[in-house]
């Protein structure tokens, strides 16, 4: 089907690669198929997500041009400069999960078609970073801080457990008094629920496995250098602890990874795809005793690739970076901890939130 | 730094996620005999099919016809929808009502078309509503064909030629997934991460 009107887009520079921050100009022609009132053209500005999980978009920018046609004819062009200041970031992003792209779009308002779209269309635009500009790493992102690791929700998981044992408790004593009344392989029956008790076991299990674990290896700290990090910079990491009693050591390992992970669908249908971008895993220590009082104190260091990507964090759509730290023991009780770190353009400067 | 996809002359991964009004435009069906019977009141259309089949995609198809009427999406998740009065309701997860709340629907003077993973057709006899169910199910190479070529025109970027299917593509593609869209949309969104350059698209 023919399109009512054609747009073209020619920008000031012909790759459509800007730096966050910059001004860019140029200039929207319109090209009518038919001749048709209209009451202006919008142009519009936002970044979105694309690839295997739910979109994530930010505000619409709108950008002021000066159309003032009521009507535009067949057979004629319509030339509309504009100009604008790209915002901070997010800066583009082309993974395997998550890509980022702005677009500008233009829309021609015609109000005289009821029941079909204005007529549109858009145009890519890459953003990469300026040097010592501070960088929007989406609107879900939080600094890292101590207090906040990238896998501790205690409350989160009680709540779980609850929800899991209650409903455990509940199948008990419904299929009990089913399997009183009925024949006995109802009381086959009585198992089921034990299915629901041994995931809200494992659940708070899981969630206090550290403070379980600590419990012999002692309070174990992990200290940075540096949370933030840019592409091909060094992540230098401290973990020190005292063992309150001896311990059977397997292993200590330090594992720095950049993941994107993204969500489609809600309910039922909702899956979540993670694909890594890079894992490094380092033993610390192999195995060994420690014995009660001995102070432990490991260093190690880690260096990113120069094509690191940056951090990322909108709905449903991301991507981390974190370092995972892991005290193997002998035995379940194991020490597990992941930490947040950013990879972005620049260090020195803050991050817009 | 290139445009995405721009070396295949596409503007995005044609089988990445898509909002659903996005899905609705994509959507192949056969919706203009039914559009006619949604016209008057006391009528339901129902959609039936296994997960992937494209229960949603189908309704927000037809509802293209519709575009005044409401639609009504319950998550699993919460929060259930307020449903309003109208003259005709599209309800997406209908079995997620509880037996109240779909006679209270279904009581008002409108027609309806509903996608469930449950028959409810005896509910709708109860009220005297004239109803009819589609079941997606099955899959012809032509129809996939449709499909899959509307999903690769929608991320076009420019005139030109773009990647294409071979029947023999799809007759592979149709043996190993059936008529489960999903599974085949997440197979060829890999397949076409790491496609290189136009042409026919080649699959083991």
């Amino acid at each position: 089907m023919r399109n009512s009107c054609d747009f073209q887009f020619s920008l000031d520079k012909a790759d459509r690669i800007y730096e966050a921050g910059a001004d860019v100009t140029g200039i929207v022609t319109i090209i009518p198929q038919k001749t048709m009132r209209c009451s202006g053209l919008k142009l519009e500005l936002r970044w979105r997500t694309h690839g295997r999980g739910n979109r994530a978009q930010g505000q619409v920018i709108s950008i002021p041009v000066n159309f003032y046609e009521a009507e535009v004819s067949e057979g004629q062009s319509y030339e509309v400069p504009f100009g604008f200041t790209l915002p901070s970031g997010p800066l583009t992003y082309h993974g395997h999960n998550l890509n980022i792209d702005w677009y500008l779009k233009a829309i021609l308002d015609a109000p005289l078609v009821p029941g079909f779209l204005d007529p549109q269309t858009e145009t890519e635009l890459l953003v990469l970073p300026k040097e010592g500009e501070s960088v929007n790493l989406g609107p879900n992102y939080k600094a890292p801080d101590d207090a906040r690791r990238a896998s501790s929700n205690k409350w989160g998981s009680l709540i779980m457990a609850g929800i899991f044992g209650g409903i455990g408790l509940i199948m008990f004593l419904a299929f009990n008094a089913v399997a009183n009344s009925g024949p006995s392989i109802f009381r086959l029956f009585s198992l089921i629920p034990l299915i629901f008790v041994g995931i809200s076991v494992w659940v708070v299990f899981s969630s206090f496995r550290n403070s379980l674990a600590s419990s012999k290896l002692g309070e174990v700290s992990v200290r940075f250098d540096k949370r933030k990090l840019v592409p091909g910079g060094s992540l230098n990491a401290k973990l020190e602890f005292h063992p309150q009693k001896q311990v059977n050591l397997v292993k200590i390992t330090m594992t720095l990874k950049g993941f994107e992970r993204v969500v489609r669908g809600s309910g039922s249908n909702r899956k979540t795809f993670t694909h890594t971008v890079f894992e490094e895993t380092k033993e610390l220590a192999g195995a060994s005793i420690l014995s009660p009082a001995q102070h432990v104190n490991l260093s190690e260091s880690f260096d990113l690739p120069f094509d690191a990507p940056y951090t990322f964090v909108a709905s449903d759509n991301e991507l981390r970076w974190e370092l995972e730290c892991l005290i193997d023991t002998q035995g379940i009780i194991d020490w597990k901890q992941a930490y947040q770190i950013d990879v972005v353009p620049w260090v020195d400067n803050d991050i817009i939130n | 730094m290139q445009a995405a996809f721009g070396h295949l002359n596409l503007s995005y991964n044609p089988f990445g996620e898509l909002p659903l009004e996005e899905k609705a435009k994509l959507m192949v069906g056969e919706f203009e005999s039914y559009a006619s019977k949604l016209e008057h009141p006391g009528y339901v259309l129902q959609i039936m099919g296994e997960m992937g089949r494209g229960k949603s995609s189908f309704l927000l198809g037809l509802r293209r016809h519709f575009p005044d009427a409401p639609y009504y999406y319950y998550p699993e998740d919460g929060p259930k929808p307020t449903v309003a009065k109208a003259p005709l309701l599209f309800l997406d997860e209908m079995q997620r009502f509880t037996p109240k709340e779909r006679k209270r629907i279904l009581q008002q003077r409108a027609s309806f078309v509903i996608s469930t993973h449950k028959d409810f057709k005896e509910e709708y006899e109860a009220l005297g509503l004239r109803h009819e169910a589609i079941c997606l199910q099955g899959l012809s190479k032509d129809k996939l064909q449709r499909i899959l070529k509307k999903r690769l025109e929608a991320a076009r970027r420019s005139p030109g030629p773009i990647p294409y299917f071979e029947d023999r593509t799809l007759e592979k593609l149709l043996e190993r997934f059936g008529d489960d869209l999903r599974s085949m949309e997440d197979y060829l969104y890999e397949i076409f991460q790491s496609l290189k350059v136009i042409g026919a698209i080649k699959i083991d």
